[in-house]
């Protein structure tokens, strides 16, 4: 896929903020949105009059149960006599609320505009908020077998698990591994001292998927402030520019591919990396954040995002490569497995926490090696978007 | 401690109980129109055939079917019909209902990958769907057994079809 | 272009059964006021405004507001409507009126019931709240506003 990009403007964040992610909060669905933009805003060092525009992006409103539900958080995402914009493609969606966030300003429409991702599952409590998945399904080829939601999942793990020769002990590595990471960090729900055996050996869900596979259903947002050059420069001294960006769409019809493989991943990052002049990702991204709602994701992704040869993402982990004191450092955060899943604001979590690596901001979570480039990366939908966002100092 | 200083107000499952004033039950009910392509697909399951539709330029055969080629966005009329026989792309053991149920017995799900006489596909894009396999023990999806292994659909009689993806009851797994 | 069969249609409900909504942490103390029988607005200690419905930031300054004051000034009708059909389109017995109710020095008003006859509303009217016997930290909590 060839990008044809005109950028008018250099963008630059210069400030990220979230709330805790835990599974039940008391705050509404607009005061989740307002701690987070405040404290970007603080971080940013601006006040809610300097914004020129908002992008706002949140899973369905079938979640926080109420209709509209981007209007509604609407005033603590500051965006009443705003430009205001909602986004969602699904889990994809925190990455895509900072693309769209790029658009705003890298066309010269904005000068400087807030990403909010919000999210409150806990709503949705009868009888549960998994339960909103049900109309994922197509009604009349998958509907009547009553499926759950998790079959997706297990049946794509079984595939790279077959096709790769990948075991679940070496997928298990990465539930420990990204556990044990979000111990540091302190906006985490489900951070963890966890071994091999406590994954294999927690509840089969659907073979091959056990619970300790999967992240856990949280309420959460997050928040970044993003400027054009001129006004990166004014307001600190370390703006974070977003060199690339990339986004693809592949289609829901997932029985008829391949699942091995994230082909539609492979072009959205493509896309990054044409824009960012990256050549060859495996050296010169030095931190990432792939999206990580289930263990074997991450290295699914991975691969798909150029980071791992194929097949050899679970080799990588296994040697250490992906700790944070290793070569490529990946969720360093804890990423959704130890930090929590608010489906949009988790996205937007992966680019707040390479924003604040590049910044050596990540206090104990910092990665040992110098990082001056990194990736977030988030999916969604029927296993079918792919968004990518570079980050550089 | 104030929100914006702790960054929320975390609860647990009896301090949110305690809070909660305000419950609303959703009334909406919906009804699906299958479209062209699927109501003709229903009526042929209803005949106890698979059918597929077929796009000349991109030599693809779609099931589920479509009246227009995603890729090539061309309008297709041409319908095929489907062997009942494929493979398993994937399977999987199901230990939960879809309300998250402990099931008493466990289900075996799989992606098939079906055969269409005259036809042949690349291993990236095919035509399959999701179903129920039967004739397989836990064991065999475990040890991986199950995969590329051959799948013969098992019909509901006659009488009892009505024009539904549950007129198949399962693909049998043929083994040999 | 033939339509190949019968067209299927699937009926299908909704996925959640009930939402059940939190209501803040300012919110939950304003609901608590609301069940002792007193109507509260949240106060900005920054810029010194005073708003219903409550929520934790201010929404002129953007700042963090923890503070709930009593309502000094009097609630007056800043608008209404008559309401003579059902959700379903019944003709209802009779008729309701639903007004914005302001209160003055405050920004912001609350939605509720009024009860008096219809020729007899007007914008501006005075008003006062009348709560029911048997509270428990809700909206419903007051039955109505008449006349003051």
């Amino acid at each position: 896929m060839k990008a044809n990009i005109y950028v008018k403007k250099r963008v630059a964040i210069v400030g990220a903020g979230m709330t805790l992610f835990r599974r039940r909060m008391l705050e509404t669905p607009q005061e989740l949105a307002w701690i987070a933009t405040r404290r970007a805003l603080d971080q940013a060092g601006l006040e809610l009059k300097d914004i020129d525009c908002v992008v706002s992006g949140s899973a369905p409103d079938a979640f926080d149960g109420v209709h509209l539900k981007g209007e509604y958080y609407s005033e603590g995402a500051g965006a009443i006599r705003k430009p205001h914009m909602r986004v969602y493609v699904g889990g994809g969606t925190g990455v895509f609320v900072a693309i769209a966030a790029w658009w705003h300003v890298a066309s010269g429409l904005c000068k400087r505009v807030l990403a909010v991702a919000e999210e409150k599952m806990s709503s949705a409590a009868d009888p549960h908020p998994q339960a909103v998945f049900r109309h994922i399904w197509d009604p009349f080829m998958e509907k009547p077998l009553n499926p759950n939601l998790i079959w997706i999942f297990a049946l794509e793990m079984h595939r790279y698990m077959h096709k790769c020769g990948v075991t679940k002990e070496d997928i298990a590595l990465v539930a420990v591994k990204n556990k044990r990471n979000a111990l540091d960090n302190p906006y985490a729900q489900a951070a963890a001292n966890i071994t091999v055996d406590d994954v294999l050996n927690s509840e089969p869900l659907v073979y091959p998927v056990n619970r300790l596979d999967i992240s856990p259903v949280s309420d959460g947002a997050a928040a970044l402030v993003m400027v054009s050059e001129e006004w990166a420069r004014r307001l600190t001294d370390t703006p974070i520019w977003v060199e690339g960006i990339g986004y693809t769409l592949d289609t829901s019809y997932w029985t008829n591919r391949e699942l091995s493989y994230p082909v539609y991943l492979k072009n959205a990052a493509e896309m990054a990396y044409k824009m960012a002049g990256i050549e060859r990702p495996m050296k010169e991204i030095d931190v990432a954040e792939p999206y990580d709602p289930f263990d074997y994701k991450e290295l699914h992704h991975l691969e798909g995002l150029g980071l791992a040869p194929r097949c050899k993402a679970a080799e990588m982990t296994k040697e250490g490569v992906t700790q944070r004191n290793g070569d490529l450092p990946v969720c360093p955060s804890g990423g959704l497995l130890g930090v929590g899943n608010p489906i949009a604001a988790a996205g937007l979590m992966k680019v707040a926490e390479i924003f604040w690596q590049l910044r050596g901001e990540a206090g104990k979570r910092q990665v040992k090696k110098s990082a001056t480039t990194g990736l977030a990366q988030a999916w969604g939908d029927l296993m079918q978007i792919g968004t990518v966002v570079i980050l550089r100092r | 401690m104030t929100s914006y200083i702790r960054g929320g107000t975390p609860l647990s499952d009896d301090e949110f109980k305690a809070v909660i004033k305000e419950i609303d039950r959703p009334k909406a009910r919906y009804n699906m129109a299958a479209g062209i392509a699927y109501s003709r697909f229903l009526e042929g399951l209803k005949k106890g055939e698979i059918l597929g539709t077929y796009c000349p330029s991109c030599r693809l055969v779609h099931i589920p079917p479509k009246i227009y080629c995603p890729y090539c966005f061309r309008y297709i009329s041409k319908w095929v019909r489907a062997s009942d026989e494929g493979k398993v792309v994937t399977a999987v053991i199901s230990y939960l209902s879809a309300t998250l149920e402990k099931l008493e017995k466990p289900e075996i799900i799989g992606v098939i990958r079906l055969d269409v006489p005259g036809y042949r596909f690349t291993s990236y894009r095919f035509p399959g769907i999701l179903h129920r396999i039967c004739g397989a023990s836990e064991e065999d999806v475990k040890t991986q057994r199950i995969f590329d292994a051959r799948v013969k659909a098992r019909w509901l009689p006659p009488d009892k079809r009505k024009g539904s993806i549950t007129d198949i009851e399962c693909f049998e797994v043929i083994w040999g | 272009m033939s339509i190949g069969g019968k067209p299927y249609i699937r009926e299908i409900e909704m996925e959640i059964n009930a939402y059940h909504y939190t209501p803040g942490p300012i919110g939950l103390k304003w609901l608590e006021g609301l069940k002792k029988g007193s109507i509260l607005a949240a106060l900005c200690d920054r810029c010194g405004l005073k708003y219903i419905p409550p929520k934790i930031y201010c929404p002129r300054c953007f700042l963090e507001v923890t503070q709930l004051v009593e309502i000094s000034g009097k609630p007056y009708l800043a608008g209404f409507t008559v309401v003579y059909k059902d959700f379903d389109g019944n003709q209802l017995e009779e008729p309701i009126i639903v007004g914005l109710i302001k209160f003055e020095g405050i920004e912001g008003g609350l939605i509720h019931y009024i009860r008096t006859q219809p020729e007899r509303v007007f914008i501006g009217m005075k008003l006062e709240p009348v709560f029911k016997s048997e509270r428990r930290g809700s909206i419903t909590d007051i039955e109505y506003f008449r006349p003051a």
